[in-house]
């Protein structure tokens, strides 16, 4: 009876799974199209993330730029009749799952690409702060500690378990989602709170016996790893689950890691809030701030693609706000090429366009397909008509200019040429 | 799935975060887990557990989501409590009537969280175990004048006998939507969706209120 019922219930679900599969893959397909909006959105806001990851001074503020982005992109999307075109007409989708699966999509077209760079740039930024060491040292302190001076007052797991547990925790670190990794969060704290219900069969434990243990088990881990993880999760997650179990636990286990940075064994105690936690506080309301400035179309923040001194080269992505005038690109433009007397000038289909100073950047770019359009910084007297066609007949050249890369950018591009297969793959 | 019957025809969905402070060994975790047991609450992975439960309730008309926060009691994890008391929209304070010192440390989180998130979240101060009051160690009078010379409302409960921790719930839950909803007074009432993210506050959608049976139905 209870088989039937589980089976037709899986049904459904595979049916409505199917349903969200083919919605998430149209949606990653349009990000990959060069000559969608959306794709165009995302090629630059990539390139832009790419350029800029180094200048960061924390991790927050690296992970809260690309977590922004990508809330704006959803943004946009959720409103755009791009994916309203995308929609099958006999499906309804409720706000929520749209969301959702949006949120999905955003992942893969976004985060994939761009996770083992931000890795990288994390553990740089980590050790350079000395961070890393000082969490090895007292990760060393921890583990010659007895369990009765962790606080541990219940069974712990023993070496099948911690097997297992090392397992999902090598899984959750090579996933790029941060929804995915906290799935394997959870399984984890699972498998940790069956072990502690040996000794004790039936009795719901709560935090004053979860914490301890969390303690044990992650100074027997790689902590180093789990501990960019466990940022990656906290800033990258989609704001709307901040609230659920998956936010509870990533939050012990953020807590886990900041007590055994600041683990002193004599005491046994930290007393003082360590800097970074009360440093958390002030993340936190930035991520606040941060997210409610999402959905308003309006403050979508759009990229521009300027080549200097001349078409397919030096290309450099800007991120432009939608009041920005031609005037004020072009001074951006000043900075970012350090070129102060140069020039900007568009070109739509190799034809010069006149563009005067006071017009939006924005609407002149959207003024014309994408792809068919191009903006050129260059000395003054020196007009500079694109030699070929930018845009593609045939589709897609994933990354511009591939000759013409710099150093950093080719650093990154076995990375991102491994990306497009798996997703084609998908 | 249980609260079907208030389901569908009211107006808005709440999400509130309450956090749990309190020492080792005064009850929280009896007392939450008094609260929510419900034997239709299965979604979770770890659902026999007691650090992280949620509860669906229907007050007025209106659905509220609650997630509670357990924190570790221990004094070694004091300095850990704002990571978990950060987005809170409530906090439920426990200590034990038969300790006087849990008391106090009740008093510390009370200064703290003032001092960190101000007014803006609802303060609960719990004596539980009231089922052992001829070892009373905290006068009535003096937890109650306290709670109120901070702005906290105070209640008294025992987990072991299932008393007063449904009134302190719902009390905190009407007290959490009516700041949610002088908040969204105070905003000009003129946001659409884009209100969803203040606070946990999430506004699902706008259909009119229609009122079914007033009062909390939603536990067994």
């Amino acid at each position: 009876m209870l088989d039937r019922a589980c089976h037709r219930l899986s049904t459904v679900l595979t049916g409505l799974i199917f349903h969200d599969g083919r919605l998430t893959k149209r949606i990653i397909e349009l990000a990959r199209d060069p000559l969608s909006y959306f794709g165009n959105l995302v090629k630059d806001h990539r390139a832009f993330t790419l350029e800029t990851m180094s200048k960061h001074s924390t991790s927050t503020d690296l992970l809260q730029e690309i977590r922004q982005m990508m809330t704006q992109l959803k943004s946009y999307l959720l409103q755009s009749t791009e994916l309203q075109a995308l929609l099958e007409p006999h499906h309804q989708y409720t706000q929520d799952k749209l969301e959702s699966i949006v949120e999905a999509a955003l992942c893969k077209s976004v985060l994939k690409p761009l996770k083992e760079p931000i890795y990288k740039s994390l553990e740089k930024l980590h050790t350079d702060a000395g961070s890393m060491k000082q969490l090895a040292q007292n990760q060393s302190v921890v583990l010659s500690s007895t369990t009765t001076a962790l606080g541990v007052t219940t069974s712990i797991p023993e070496a099948p378990a911690m097997e297992k547990i090392s397992l999902k925790l090598n899984k959750l670190h090579q996933e790029y989602s941060p929804q995915k990794k906290i799935e394997l969060l959870l399984k984890t704290c699972k498998i940790i709170y069956d072990c502690m219900s040996v000794s004790c069969p039936g009795r719901a434990h709560g935090a004053d016996d979860f914490l301890p243990v969390m303690m044990y088990v992650l100074a027997r881990s790689n902590l180093s790893a789990l501990q960019l993880d466990v940022e990656y999760m906290m800033e990258l997650m989609d704001p709307t689950l901040t609230l659920g179990e998956g936010s509870y636990y990533l939050t012990t286990t953020y807590g886990a890691l900041e007590h055994i940075k600041t683990f002193d064994q004599q005491r046994s105690a930290t007393r003082q809030l360590s800097r970074e936690v009360q440093d958390s506080i002030h993340r936190w309301e930035r991520r606040r701030t941060l997210n409610q400035e999402r959905v308003d179309q309006g403050s979508v923040r759009d990229f521009l693609t300027v080549y200097c001194p001349e078409i397919g080269v030096n290309p450099k992505t800007l991120g432009v706000f939608p009041t920005m005038t031609m005037q004020e690109l072009t001074e951006q433009c000043a900075a970012r090429f350090e070129q102060d007397t140069y020039t900007l000038s568009f070109y739509m289909d190799s034809v010069l366009q006149p563009v005067a100073p006071t017009d939006r950047a924005l609407t002149v770019k959207n003024s014309c397909q994408p792809g068919a359009y191009c903006f050129i910084f260059h000395p003054i007297n020196q007009p500079n008509p694109p030699q070929v066609r930018i845009c593609p007949t045939d589709p897609p050249p994933p990354l511009p200019a591939e000759n013409l890369l710099t150093a950093e950018e080719i650093a990154i591009c076995p990375v991102e040429l491994e990306v497009e297969e798996t997703l084609i793959n998908f | 799935m249980a609260t079907a019957g208030a389901a569908g025809s009211s107006g808005r969905t709440y999400s509130f975060k309450v956090v749990l402070l309190g020492e080792g060994c005064v009850g929280k975790t009896s007392l939450v887990l008094r609260y929510c047991e419900n034997k239709f609450n299965d979604k979770h992975i770890t659902t026999l557990q007691a650090s992280f439960l949620t509860k669906k309730l229907n007050i007025t008309g209106k659905r509220v989501n609650l997630a509670i926060w357990d924190t570790a009691g221990q004094e070694r994890f004091h300095a850990l409590g704002p990571i978990y008391y950060r987005d809170s929209n409530g906090a439920i304070l426990v200590y034990d009537v038969t300790d006087e010192d849990s008391f106090q440390k009740v008093k510390n989180w009370v200064k703290e969280l003032r001092k960190m998130l101000g007014n803006e979240i609802c303060l609960c101060i719990v004596g539980n175990k009231i089922d052992l009051d001829k070892d009373r160690n905290v006068s009535v009078e003096d937890a109650e004048s306290y709670a109120e010379s901070v702005g906290a409302k105070h209640y008294h409960t025992s987990a072991k006998l299932n008393k007063g921790i449904e009134e302190l719930f719902l009390d905190l839950c009407k007290r959490m939507m009516e700041t949610a909803q002088a908040e969204e007074r105070a905003k000009g009432n003129g946001a659409s969706q884009s209100a969803s993210s203040r606070r946990g506050v999430q506004i699902v959608d706008d259909e009119p209120q229609a009122t079914p049976a007033g009062g909390c139905c939603s536990t067994g």
